[in-house]
């Protein structure tokens, strides 16, 4: 276990060094001139373009300038934006609004979506499964946007709920908000969950435990959820790193300030920094939630053993 | 449709009221009939199938694959899968009581603590995500009312018990951690826990190599000596029930076909399939010669043919056989073979009217 951890670890400096090079490599070739972004309408003094682009190495070349951007990072000195703010600053202040609505649509996803895909497995082939296999389909097809301005202009239309968040929002202003987040996820859940029930239902084991006497509540929410959960557990955890990353539609259509939103307008000021830091700290926590997972994956099911 | 009830009545009638009906045994199977709807049809996989079996003693179910054998198992154990499996008819007395008449509670009450199973594939009947010690100690725990730590110690001694070395060192091991072999004395430990009255034994050395089949038999029918528990073993291998059965009960497209004390039924059978099982059996002297086999296959429980359904493989067939469903004769000191002709083939007299059946 421990030499497993260890090669992960390993597997993810090599995958953190590939991301990064790949999005500051994509940053660099995207924006023209960054300055020019910058000073906007207003032309920009001689003077102060040189100094700029001494201070941020602007006429160094591509590796360099990646090689400086890495140094600053892994001393977590994340540096400025091209507005001069703390990037620090910024995700620091993002990040709890989008962890808010992340947790929250996380934890809708598993209240409902494990119980739901658990009775339509045990009632499978029956109307309420059809049901909801096929509402699953639906939400699962249509883009998140639609549903999101959708639930948002129904909700202001009609004065039902908070459709303009904000930095003061309180928690329940985030409820829809996480259910348009996690209503995807939420689907595929329900989905893998019902799945995975299913086949265990069928398994020679369920018959040993019934055979044993014990109820059907405990074969099921003992002895079938505990390996049917290993999917489904796999799957959240990759999604609650997705979501811990912050959701740019979701967050856009419903004014939250978080990573999302900061990243979207990053990337409309060309806004280079900015946006390769935020990215890179999403592909840490993603990277994170991972090698949580692949543990996980190993205590959960003893036959797994990475050795 | 029509032409099948009518046989199945003939049956009824037949099997019902056997010679064994004294009452009063431990557990009792009678006239039992399930089916299985599926999409290509009903098939009926029981038709009439009765037997009994009174404490300490032990009766072998033989018969090939699809004969039955272990449908009759699970609607003892009521862990029939339905759908696609139905009981449409027939008793399963357990000590006097029909199970199948019984609340789910009342019969939840009885598995395990009184009727426990040891099944095939050690491997895939245990969970594979909990420890041995666990799921050895489960039902103890959760309907014996033992506190964790004592219900842990009555798994060691029963692991022990079953011949496990190192018992309470494996507790903690899960079940891919055993050898075949191993695996199926922690499936039988299991069994054993609420110390049941009868133990069901779904052949439970298929999935063994030679050599630990062996050992697994000798650990029966020590355990049953021991403990003095009545079992019913589900076998296809006529070779290992010879030395621990009391009776054997041979079934074939869901009916007990013949049924005697095991060893008057290897002395003597009297019912043709038996006497092709027996023959089956390779010997020693036999080196060189071909295999001897039954010829054909067994019938497709859809479509079972009419009259006997051992018809088209049987060396002796006659006109009658075609036509009439055998009823279960009676041929004194418990015997019974449902065959027309079983006094004759008992007595070998019966000349066969064919080399090999035309198939």
């Amino acid at each position: 276990m421990f030499r497993y951890i260890i090669r992960r670890l390993l597997q993810m400096v090599l995958a953190f060094f590939g991301t990064t090079l790949l999005v500051y490599w994509l940053m660099f070739a995207a924006s023209g001139d960054p300055l020019a972004a910058l000073a906007g309408e207003k032309p920009m003094s001689p003077s102060v373009r040189a100094a700029l682009t001494e201070q941020f190495h602007l006429d160094q070349p591509f590796i360099v300038q990646y090689f400086y951007y890495m140094k600053g990072l892994l001393s977590f000195d994340l540096g400025n934006n091209l507005s001069n703010r703390d990037i620090a600053d910024l995700v620091l202040s993002a990040w709890p609004y989008t962890l808010r609505l992340a947790f929250l649509a996380f934890i809708f996803v598993v209240v409902v979506g494990i119980p739901l895909g658990v009775w339509v497995a045990m009632k499978r082939g029956g109307v309420f499964d059809t049901t909801v296999l096929l509402l699953t389909l639906v939400i699962i097809s249509i883009p998140v946007f639609v549903i999101g301005s959708t639930l948002a202009m129904i909700g202001s239309m009609y004065g039902l709920w908070v459709t303009n968040v904000g930095g003061a929002g309180t928690l329940s202003a985030y409820l829809v908000p996480a259910i348009v987040l996690g209503s995807l996820s939420l689907a595929t859940a329900v989905r893998l969950t019902r799945g995975s029930v299913s086949e265990n239902l069928r398994a020679d084991y369920v018959r040993t435990a019934k055979a044993k006497g014990l109820k059907r509540l405990r074969v099921v929410g003992v002895h079938v959820l505990r390996n049917s959960l290993i999917p489904v557990i796999t799957f959240l955890g990759i999604e609650l790193g997705g979501l811990m990353g912050g959701a740019i539609v979701t967050e856009k259509i419903f004014n939250i300030p978080g990573i999302g939103f900061e990243l979207a307008k990053a990337i409309n000021l060309e806004d280079g920094p900015t946006v390769v830091t935020i990215v890179s700290l999403l592909v840490i926590v993603y990277l994170v939630m991972n090698l949580i997972v692949d543990v996980l994956y190993a205590v959960l099911d003893p036959r797994i053993r990475y050795e | 449709m029509g032409k099948h009830s009518t046989d199945q009545s003939v049956i009824e009638k037949a099997s019902a009221p056997g010679p064994d009906d004294g009452g009063g045994h431990l557990l009792e199977v009678r006239d039992l009939f399930v089916e299985f709807r599926t999409g290509e049809g009903v098939a009926k996989v029981i038709n009439g199938v009765s037997y009994h079996l009174d404490a300490g003693e032990t009766l072998a179910v033989l018969g090939e694959s699809g004969s039955g054998k272990s449908v009759t198992a699970q609607a003892i154990m009521g862990i029939l899968d339905s759908p696609p499996g139905f009981v449409t008819g027939g008793q399963i007395l357990y000590k006097g009581r029909d199970l199948l008449t019984a609340s789910e509670n009342e019969r939840r009450a009885v598995r395990g603590k009184e009727i426990a199973m040891i099944f095939q594939d050690a491997l895939s009947a245990l969970n594979p995500v909990f420890t041995v010690g666990w799921q050895i100690s489960e039902t103890l725990r959760k309907r014996e009312g033992l506190s964790k730590k004592d219900a842990l110690d009555k798994a060691v001694e029963l692991m022990d018990l079953v011949k496990i070395p190192a018992a309470r060192e494996r507790l903690k091991a899960y079940p891919h951690q055993f050898s075949g072999g191993m695996r199926q004395r922690v499936m039988i430990a299991m069994s054993l826990a609420q110390q049941p009255k009868v133990v069901i034994a779904d052949e439970p050395t298929t999935a063994l190599d030679v050599t630990v089949q062996a050992q697994i038999m000798d650990l029966l029918a020590d355990l049953r000596r021991e403990l003095n528990t009545a079992m019913i073993l589900i076998t296809h291998d006529l070779g290992v029930v010879a030395d621990v059965a009391d009776r054997i009960a041979v079934m074939y497209a869901g009916r007990i076909i013949e049924h005697a004390e095991v060893h008057a039924l290897y002395k003597s059978p009297a019912h043709p399939y038996t006497l092709g099982l027996l023959n089956s059996i390779p010997r020693l002297d036999d080196k060189g010669k071909t295999l001897r086999t039954i010829p054909g296959l067994p019938p497709n429980l859809t479509r079972i043919p009419a009259g006997c359904p051992f018809n088209p493989r049987c060396r002796y067939v006659r006109d009658v056989c075609r036509t009439d469903v055998p009823p279960s004769v009676s041929l004194g000191e418990g015997r019974d073979a449902a065959c027309h002709f079983a006094r004759e083939v008992l007595a070998g007299t019966l000349e066969p009217t064919r080399k090999d059946p035309e198939l």
